[in-house]
């Protein structure tokens, strides 16, 4: 977490709080991006990610804290605000939110006001999101995919020093989201631009980003690389939030902890009792007809499978094996840990 | 460390900050809501100077008598509209009658009729001298029963208002669950026990509004109780202002008229709050089997032909008739071609003068809602809520006191149109505005543009068809005004409504028929617009 905030920021926010009525929203957020990289903010919904983002746009003020983008300072600390149309903020919305009444050009366009090089910019930006030649559509004749590359290529076309994205492929079929993250990430790599996205989506979190901060009930809890997020949760929530999770009971001595599995190295000393993070694919399964343990449901997803395991004496874990692994319901089987689990 | 930091910020630092306020649109909203506000206040302080006399002259029996005549009207014509509409409803929407589709349509159509063109329509048809009596002359009835007073206004409203209880009910029985009826049908009720059993209880929600409505309309109205000379309040609110040089007199019956209404509208509002009956079971139904009428299909076409006839024939009839006797017997027109150009410059720039201050309000309640706005919003449709010939009034006062300049003069006419039909335009402009995602107008703002700019590039442009739907809508409905076109328009400035009212009210048919056939045509226009639009609107809902 050190390593990221050494840089120059091109967002920082201190102690940003946003209450509606009762409800506080946004709880004293602190959140450092680094020039040129991809964050993405993801948290269940009704977190505070979204109101997060308008905060950052401009579209509501905040009750405290500062937020600074790039080298301007955007909300001071005595709450004066700078408008949306004076922060650099490039926004792609989760509806898209294009202009109907314009041409795709003329909404990428929108942002350039008379700028010389104008077509010239519509044009490449066109091109780099695969849209060349089709500048003259209206929105409603675009396909949910063409509409969200127009948006892109709209909130890109001013240089923003940051892109916000509010759940940007939420909208779009499972089929074509795979495609459409893929390139999305390619634009923005190609653009150099530094992006922060709204996610609920842990897969889309972690695959995509560069760095993931995790946000839970208004509070941003950890912000972390995608490995480092998943192999080393700062917190039990936040490890229960992202990816599936085994917590067993456990007796911890400096580097390993004893636990109804045996012995399993740990991934940061600790001591005393302790409750330890197993992630399924840690766990090894062996089939053995002897064995203490009995196999309740297979789960099978072609390239593995998920087993749910009664253990003797002591809770259930899920396993994810290899979807070679010939098991059933009823079957008894060997456990072990294989990998380092975490302590809380 | 934390709580130091807490001990030591400002406690109020947080409620300090605010997004900036809309200022501008509130200052214009206020300056718009206004115009239709002072008049008012000033029509209470008028009413608070009335000497001994107008308040003696309010107490006497006949201000108790136009009183009890006014309310029992307004009830006796919901009661009537009930009465009618009732079965009609179910007939188009429950039954397998012949030509449903025809009759759905037919039976709203007197909604296209003003009062006082249905009050010419009975006068000109059933009055002396009228085409009856003209045609009972060769066996000898030289009089028919008297159809002015009561009877007739009764008569004439029922016939143009029956459609607002129509509309809502009809809408209710589109809601109800078929289902439910299927029930009750397996239990063993017949078709006539069900619609008292099931189908009644469920619409009395809707049946209760529609009825107001239409008492509400009735209070309201002036053409037909003028034309009818039915002693109801507007009646005589507008002889006691020609009558008598102390207005006073006619700002108290005024005032009282406001109380009735507000007493309605206090009852309409109690009636909705109540919750609403809904469904249980799943949100989409089945489409309802049609009850079979069998025989009695033909009865039940013949009530939805005669009402069709009384409530469009009739007027249509009767104008055709005296419009070419009118012009058989050398009638001139060329003060008619005068007031349709009147009338069309009138309303025309009514619409333009409405819709651009509506713009405000509309942006403001939409946009910015709060407590602030919900309260311009409600004082907004005050002018829709008074009684035309109230509003009409107290301009009046307001005008010959504070600004002698334009009282009597058309700027002052368009001020009327405006306080009258500023809803109208503020609805069109509101479903406009609701369907426009707001996300659009925040992703221009962040690529860089100033709210106005924002306003002119993204937001305009997209209002654009709702501002022209709302000064249609407004255009249509000023042609059509009476009361205010009648006090508040310049003297030597006829209009198609007034010469259709002093020419009725002189009992001279054939000078009347052309104005009237005109306004009749504007307002189907006015109709097959509104209809349209609700299509589109609801086109528009289902495709987002």
């Amino acid at each position: 977490m050190q390593a990221i905030i050494t840089q120059p920021s091109a967002l920082a926010t201190r102690g940003l709080t946003k209450r509606y009525g009762l409800h506080t929203a946004v709880d004293e957020v602190d959140l450092a991006i680094a020039p040129g990289q991809f964050v993405a903010l993801l948290g269940p919904s009704g977190c505070g990610k979204t109101s997060l983002l308008r905060l950052i746009a401009g579209f509501d003020l905040p009750d405290a804290g500062v937020i600074t983008i790039g080298e301007r300072t955007v909300v001071s600390p005595c709450g004066a605000g700078l408008p949306p149309e004076q922060r650099s903020v490039g926004m792609v919305f989760q509806d898209y939110a294009l202009f109907p009444h314009l041409s795709v050009e003329q909404n990428v366009a929108y942002g350039l006001g008379r700028a010389p090089d104008r077509s010239t910019r519509v044009a490449e930006l066109l091109a780099l999101v695969g849209l060349a030649g089709m500048g003259r559509r209206m929105p409603h004749q675009l396909s949910g995919g063409q509409q969200q590359r127009v948006a892109l290529a709209r909130a890109l076309a001013p240089n923003p020093t940051l892109l916000l994205l509010d759940e940007p492929f939420s909208n779009l079929d499972a089929g074509l989201r795979q495609a459409v993250r893929a390139e999305v990430r390619h634009i923005l790599r190609h653009e150099r631009v530094t992006a922060l996205f709204v996610t609920h989506d842990q897969e889309e979190a972690l695959s995509l980003a560069d760095v993931v901060a995790v946000m839970l009930k208004g509070r941003v809890v950890q912000v972390a690389r995608p490995r480092e997020l998943y192999e080393r949760p700062a917190s039990r929530e936040v490890a229960a939030f992202v990816g599936a999770a085994n917590f067993l009971p456990g007796a911890a001595d400096g580097a390993t902890a004893t636990c109804i599995l045996g012995r399993v190295a740990l991934a940061r000393p600790a001591h005393g009792p302790v409750e330890l993070l197993v992630r399924p694919e840690l766990v090894a399964l062996t089939p053995d007809q002897d064995a203490p343990h009995t196999v309740v449901e297979c789960s099978y997803f072609g390239a593995d499978q998920m087993v749910e395991l009664q253990l003797a004496g002591g809770p259930r874990v899920y396993a994810r094996v290899a979807a070679g692994l010939d098991l059933a319901p009823g079957d008894r089987a060997r456990a072990e840990v294989r990998g380092e689990a975490v302590a809380f | 460390m934390t709580t130091l930091n807490r001990a030591l910020a400002p406690p109020t630092a947080a409620g300090r900050r605010r997004k900036p306020r809309p200022w501008l649109l509130i200052a214009l909203s206020m300056g718009v809501v206004a115009l239709g506000v002072l008049p008012l206040l000033y029509l209470f302080l008028r009413a608070a100077d009335a000497g001994p006399e107008a308040w003696a002259a309010l107490l006497r029996p006949r201000t108790l008598a136009v009183f009890t005549g006014s309310a029992a009207l307004a009830l006796g014509v919901a009661g009537m509209s009930i009465l009618v509409a009732l079965p009609v409803a179910w007939l188009t929407v429950a039954t397998d009658l012949p030509l449903r589709r025809l009759w759905s349509v037919a039976t709203l159509l007197p909604l296209a009729v003003p009062s006082y063109i249905a009050g010419f329509a009975i006068i000109a048809v059933l009055g002396p001298r009228g085409l009856l009596q003209q045609l009972l002359a060769p066996i000898g009835v030289e009089r028919l029963p008297s159809i002015y007073g009561f009877g007739g206004a009764l008569f004439a409203l029922t016939l143009c208002s029956y459609p607002y209880v129509l509309l809502m009910v009809r809408a209710a029985l589109r809601r109800c669950d078929p289902a439910v009826e299927e029930a009750a049908r397996s239990m063993g009720d017949g078709p006539l026990k069900l619609f008292f059993r099931i189908l009644l209880p469920q619409l009395r929600p809707a049946i209760a509004v529609g009825g107001l409505l239409v008492a509400l309309y009735t209070l309201s109205d002036f053409g037909a109780v003028s034309l009818l000379q039915f002693d109801s309040f507007t009646r005589a609110i507008y002889v006691q202002y020609r009558g008598s040089f102390d207005r006073s007199g006619a700002a108290l019956l005024s005032l009282l008229l406001v109380l009735l209404t507000v007493g309605l509208l206090g009852l309409e509002r109690l009636v909705r709050g109540r919750p609403s009956m809904s469904r249980t079971t799943c949100a989409v139904a089945r489409p309802r089997r049609l009850v079979a009428l069998g025989w009695w299909r033909w009865p039940a076409m013949l009530y939805c032909a005669g009402l069709t006839l009384l409530g469009v024939g009739m007027p249509l009839g009767a104008l055709s008739y005296w419009l070419v006797r009118g012009l058989s017997n050398g009638q001139q027109l060329d003060m008619l071609w005068q007031a349709t150009g009147n009338s069309v410059l009138a309303a025309s720039l009514a619409s333009v003068v409405t819709v651009a201050c509506a713009l405000p309000v509309a942006l403001l309640t939409v946009r910015f809602p709060g407590k602030l706005s919900r309260l311009i919003e409600h004082v907004a449709y005050l002018g829709y809520a008074l009684p035309g010939l109230v509003v009409a009034l107290a301009l009046v006062f307001f005008g010959a006191t504070y600004v002698p300049l334009l009282y009597q003069t058309l700027p002052m006419l368009l001020i009327g149109y405006t306080v009258r039909f500023l809803p109208q335009a503020v609805g069109s402009l509101r479903t406009t505005l609701h369907q426009l995602n707001p996300r659009v107008e925040e992703a221009a703002r962040s690529l860089g543009r100033h709210p106005f700019g924002v306003l002119a590039s993204i937001t305009a442009p997209l209002l654009a068809p709702g501002m022209l739907a709302g000064s249609a809508l407004v255009f249509l409905t000023a042609i059509k005004e009476l009361p205010t076109t009648l006090l508040l328009g310049p003297s030597g400035f006829p209009t198609l409504a007034t010469m259709v009212w002093s020419a009725t009210s002189e009992a001279m048919f054939t000078r009347a028929a052309a104005p009237a056939l005109i306004l009749l045509l504007i307002s189907a226009l006015a109709m097959a617009l509104m209809v349209a639009q609700e299509r589109a609107g609801e086109e528009e809902r289902a495709a987002l």
